[in-house]
C-alpha cells in the first residue's frame, strides 16, 4: 500500500466521527484533503471542535480514517506493518505538558522514544545528549521535569521526540497552556528545528500571531479545510476569519485599517517590522 | 499539609559507598536482611541487626536525625503494638490495671517487637534515601526478570512505579489547588464530625479522579505516539554493572546472617516461643 | 467594598521545593469599583498574592484588610470573606464536580446556607450573566464543551453574589472566540459594579480592559498605575521580559525611527488615529 506520491503527507478524503452509536454520532472530520511537502512549516488553525487535534492524532495513528487516506511519507496509516514506522517518522507533541513526561529525569524522559525503539544504549545516550542540545536544555539533562516551567517542560518534550529522529513533528496545541515567555521559547524552538534540521512541522495552535512563522496556513472548521494558503493569503480574508471565531493579529487589523484610509502601504503587513519599514519609506 | 515527615520514597542525594552500590545489589541485601530480621530471636540477633543498620547509616551518610524523624508516623503503630504484647502475653504479672493484667514477658516481648520494628524501617528507608527512583526501578525490574518466565510481569511494575513516582507531586498540587477552589466556594474541610468530614471529601476526590482519569488517558497516548509497546524489545540507556564493592556489601550480609542463624539454633529463643 | 493590602509578605514553608515562591513587602489598595490587571512572569507570586486576598493563604507578614479589617482576626469569618472576595481559579472547569450544571453552581450558595428560593435564584442570576443555556442546567457537567464549562465554573462563583471578582487567566486555553465572550462578560459585570482583578499574560487584554496595572515581579510589587504609564515604562518592563501590546511596540519603533507619534499608544484604534495624525502633519499624500 506504498503511494507513489512521494511527498510528505497526503491526506485524500479523510473523515472521522466519534460516538457510542450510530444516533449520537459527532462528524469531526469531514471529508478532508491536504497534501504537505517535505521541509515545510505548516500551522493549522480553526476554532476549538474544528477538528484540528483529531486530524493530527491520524497522522500519527492513533486514530484510523473512517473513511479515505492517509499518507506518511509514502506509508498508509491503514497498514499496521506500517504503524511503528510512521510513528517514529512523525512525531507527536501533545498540549499538557504535565502528562506526556513519563520519567522522574529530564534525560530519562527523553530517552524514553529510542528505547522503545531498541536502539543501542550508547547511541541512546548521544542521541539524547543532541536533541536536548537542539532544544537548548543540555543543562536541565539531571533534573526533574516536576519543577521545569510549562515552556522547558515542552521542550523537554520535543526533545523526546527529537531523540527518535523523526522527519516530521507534529505539535498539537503545545503552547496552549504556556505563559507568553514559553510560547516564545517553543515557536523558537521549532522554528530551528524546521530551519536547520530541515524538520517538517505540523503546528496546530489558536494563537494568531504563531501562524506568522508558517510557509503554510490551514484554517479548518467544522471537520474542512476552510482555507489554506501563505500567512498574509489567508489574513487577508479578515471577515472570513472573524466568522470563524478567530482573529486576524492587532498589527494585521491596523495595517488594513490604516491602507482602507488611503495610506499608500500594503494592507497585509503582519508584524511589527513589517508595518514599520512599510510607514517608513512613506518619508 | 502535604509534608506529613514520612521519609519513606524520599531521596537523600550525596556521594556515598552506599548511593554508589548496584540497586540490585542493594534491593537484594535488603530482602536478605528482612529475613533475617525476622529469623532471629534472641538478644544477639537484634544487636548484630541494629550495629550491621547503623554502620550502614554510618556509610550512606545519611544524617541519623533524618531516619528518626522519618519513625515519627509509625510511632502510634508502635505503642500499640507493644500493649497489646504487655498485656495479652501470659507470663508473671508486672501490675494489674482492672481486667488488664500486665505482664513481664509481655514488655520483654514488645521490647524486641519494637525493635524490630524500628531496625525494620530505618534499613528500608535507607534503600529509598540512597536509591534514586530510577535506579531502583531499574534494579527492581533486573531483579524480576528471571520470574518474567512464570509471569510476573517485571517490566510493566517498574513502568507503573516510574509513573507513579512521576505523578505523585504532579497530583499532591492538584490537590491542593482543588481543595483551594472548593474553598473559595465556602467549602469547609476542617469542621464537623466524622460522616460531615468524609462527605466534605467529595468536591476534592471527585474533580482529582476526573482528571487523575484524563492524565492517564494522555499519557497512554504519548507513551504509543513515542512508539511504547510493551518491555519486549526495549533497550535501556543506563545499564546496570555489578561491580566488587556489590559482591563484597552482599558477602558482609550473608556472613551475618549467617551469624544470626547460628544464634538462633545455638542459644535457642531467649524469649518465650509464642513471639517467634 | 476596599482591599487594603499592607506590607504583606509570604514564604512558603521551609525546606520544600517551593520554598522560592514568595511575596516580600508587597502594598496596595484597591477601590470600589476598579478594573485592576495583575501582571507580572511565571511565578512572580502573582496566584500567592491573590490567595492572601480572601484567606486561602495567611501572610507571614503584614497585613490583608477588608473594609478596613484585618481578615485574620478574631471573629472575622472567612467563609464570608470568601463569599465577598469571589477567586476564580486558572482552569476552573477542573473543580466542578456536581452530578448537574445546576447542583454545581449551587455548591456555594448551599455552602453559604442560602435557602432553596434563594440558591435558585442566585444560580439563575449567574446563568444568566455568563450566558449559559437554561437547558443545560439539567445536564452533567461533564457533557459540556471546554468553553460551556468554563462558564459553568464562573458562574459557581457569580452565584455567591461576590463584591470583588479575582480570576486567574480567565481565557487561558480558548480559542479567540471564547476569549472575548468571557472577556466582554466580564466587563458587563464590572459595568454593573462589581471590582475586577484580573490576572492575566495577554497585555492586550488587560490594556484594554484595565484602568490600573499592577506588575509584579520576584515576589515585588515594582509599578502599580495607568496601563499607558505601566507600558510605556519601557526598560522596566524590557526587563521583567514582558511585552507591551504590539501597537505600543510599533509606536515606540516608530519613535525611534524620527516619528513624533506618542508612545501611550494601547490599541489598535488609536494607533490607527495616531499614525494619520502624525501622517497629516508630514504631508503624506492619502489616496
Amino acid at each position: 500500500m506504498m503511494n507513489d506520491d512521494a511527498a510528505g503527507i497526503v491526506i485524500k478524503g479523510l473523515t472521522h466521527s466519534y460516538g457510542l452509536d450510530e444516533n449520537h454520532r459527532v462528524m469531526a472530520l469531514a471529508g478532508v484533503d491536504l497534501v504537505i511537502d517535505e521541509g515545510d512549516f505548516v500551522v493549522i488553525l480553526g476554532p476549538n471542535g474544528s477538528g484540528k487535534s483529531t486530524l493530527a492524532k491520524h497522522l500519527n495513528v492513533l486514530l484510523l480514517p473512517d473513511e479515505g487516506d492517509v499518507w506518511v511519507f509514502g506509508m498508509n496509516t491503514k497498514d499496521p506493518d506500517f504503524t511503528w514506522e510512521i510513528r517514529k517518522n512523525a512525531g507527536m507533541v501533545f498540549q499538557n505538558p504535565d502528562n506526556q513526561i513519563i520519567a522522574t529525569v529530564v534525560e530519562e524522559d527523553v530517552a524514553f522514544g529510542p528505547e522503545n525503539l531498541g536502539v543501542d544504549p550508547k547511541e541512546i545516550r548521544e542521541r539524547v545528549t543532541r536533541a536536548l542540545e537542539a532544544v537548548d536544555m543540555l543543562e536541565f539533562a539531571r533534573h526533574a521535569p516536576h519543577y521545569l516551567s510549562g515552556g522547558q517542560k515542552q521542550r523537554v518534550a520535543i526533545a523526546g521526540i527529537l531523540a527518535m529522529e523523526p522527519k516530521c513533528i507534529i505539535l498539537d496545541e503545545p503552547t496552549a497552556m504556556l505563559d507568553p515567555r514559553g510560547r516564545e521559547e517553543v515557536m523558537q524552538t521549532i522554528t530551528r528545528l524546521n530551519q536547520d534540521m530541515g524538520i517538517t512541522v505540523i503546528h496546530i495552535t489558536h494563537y494568531m500571531d504563531e501562524a506568522l512563522y508558517a510557509d503554510k496556513v490551514v484554517v479548518m472548521n467544522e471537520g474542512k479545510i476552510v482555507m489554506q494558503g501563505t500567512p498574509r493569503d489567508v489574513f487577508e480574508e479578515e471577515e472570513l476569519i472573524s466568522d470563524l471565531g478567530l482573529d486576524v493579529p492587532p498589527i494585521g487589523k491596523l495595517s488594513r485599517m490604516l491602507a482602507s484610509h488611503g495610506v499608500p502601504i500594503d494592507s497585509n503587513a503582519l508584524s511589527v517590522d513589517e508595518l514599520v519599514d512599510e510607514l517608513c519609506q512613506l518619508k | 499539609m502535604m509534608s506529613s515527615g514520612a521519609i519513606i520514597g524520599q531521596y537523600y542525594p550525596t556521594q556515598s559507598i552506599v548511593h554508589s552500590l548496584d540497586p540490585r545489589a542493594k534491593i537484594l541485601i535488603c530482602i536478605i536482611f528482612m529475613i533475617v530480621l525476622f529469623v532471629g530471636n534472641n538478644f544477639y540477633a537484634f544487636l548484630v541487626t541494629g550495629i550491621f543498620t547503623l554502620v550502614c547509616v554510618f556509610l550512606s551518610k545519611v544524617p541519623l536525625k533524618m531516619l528518626i524523624r522519618g519513625l515519627r508516623p509509625i510511632v502510634f503503630i508502635m505503642i500499640f503494638t507493644m500493649a497489646l504484647h504487655i498485656f495479652l502475653t501470659p507470663g508473671p504479672t508486672m501490675f494489674q490495671i482492672g481486667p488488664l493484667k500486665a505482664t513481664w514477658t509481655g514488655l520483654m516481648q514488645g521490647f524486641f517487637i519494637g525493635l524490630r520494628l524500628i531496625i525494620l524501617i530505618c534499613f528500608t528507608s535507607l534503600l529509598t534515601l540512597t536509591t534514586s527512583p530510577i535506579e531502583l526501578t531499574d534494579g527492581l525490574e533486573d531483579i524480576l526478570k528471571p520470574l518474567s518466565k512464570i509471569g510476573v510481569p517485571a517490566h510493566e511494575i517498574a513502568m507503573m512505579m516510574t509513573i507513579a513516582l512521576r505523578f505523585i507531586p504532579t497530583l499532591l498540587e492538584e490537590a491542593d489547588r482543588i481543595m483551594k477552589a472548593q474553598m473559595s466556594r465556602g467549602a469547609d474541610f476542617e469542621s464537623g464530625n466524622i460522616i460531615e468530614r468524609a462527605k466534605s471529601l467529595v468536591p476534592l476526590l471527585v474533580p482529582l479522579f476526573v482528571s487523575a482519569f484524563r492524565r492517564a488517558d494522555e499519557l497512554a497516548m504519548a507513551m504509543e505516539a513515542r512508539c511504547y509497546r510493551g518491555g519486549e524489545g526495549r533497550t535501556r540507556m543506563r545499564e546496570l554493572k555489578m561491580r566488587k564493592i556489590d559482591f563484597v556489601a552482599i558477602l558482609a550480609t550473608v556472613i551475618m546472617s549467617c551469624f544470626v542463624i547460628y544464634t538462633r539454633i545455638r542459644f535457642g529463643p531467649v524469649l518465650p516461643p509464642s513471639m517467634v | 467594598m476596599s482591599i487594603e493590602v499592607k506590607n504583606l509578605s509570604h514564604i512558603y514553608m521551609q525546606g520544600t521545593l517551593t520554598e522560592a515562591f514568595a511575596l516580600t513587602d508587597v502594598s496596595f489598595t484597591v477601590e470600589d469599583g476598579e478594573f485592576i490587571g495583575l501582571i507580572g512572569p511565571t511565578g512572580s507570586g502573582k496566584s500567592t498574592l491573590i490567595q492572601h486576598l480572601n484567606g486561602l493563604l495567611k501572610p507571614t507578614s503584614g497585613t490583608v484588610l477588608v473594609d478596613g479589617v484585618d481578615i485574620w482576626s478574631k471573629g472575622v469569618s472567612l467563609k464570608e470573606i470568601r463569599r465577598k472576595i469571589g477567586l476564580v481559579f486558572q482552569y476552573p472547569e477542573q473543580q466542578v464536580f456536581e452530578e448537574t450544571v445546576f447542583d454545581d453552581i449551587a455548591f456555594g450558595p448551599r455552602n453559604l446556607g442560602y435557602s432553596p428560593e434563594e440558591v435558585e435564584r442566585s444560580v439563575e442570576a449567574a446563568r444568566q450573566v455568563v450566558g449559559l443555556d437554561k437547558e443545560l442546567l439539567s445536564r452533567s457537567p461533564f457533557d459540556l464543551s471546554g468553553g460551556q464549562l468554563r462558564r459553568v465554573a464562573v458562574a459557581g462563583i457569580l452565584a455567591m453574589n461576590p463584591e470583588v471578582l479575582v480570576l486567574d487567566e480567565p481565557a487561558a486555553g480558548l480559542d479567540p472566540k471564547g476569549r472575548k465572550e468571557i472577556l466582554d462578560n466580564i466587563k458587563k459585570l464590572h459595568e454593573s459594579g462589581i471590582t475586577v482583578i484580573l490576572v492575566s499574560h495577554n497585555m492586550e487584554d488587560v490594556a484594554y480592559f484595565c484602568q490600573r496595572i499592577l506588575v509584579l515581579y520576584d515576589g515585588t510589587l515594582i509599578a502599580d498605575g495607568a496601563p499607558r504609564e505601566v507600558f510605556t515604562k519601557e526598560k522596566l518592563i524590557d526587563s521583567i521580559g514582558l511585552k507591551p501590546p504590539e501597537v505600543t511596540i510599533v509606536m515606540r519603533k516608530l519613535r525611534q525611527r524620527g516619528w513624533s507619534v506618542r508612545e501611550d499608544v494601547l490599541t489598535v484604534e488609536e494607533g490607527f488615529e495616531e499614525i494619520l495624525r502624525c501622517l497629516g502633519t508630514k504631508g503624506v499624500a492619502l489616496i
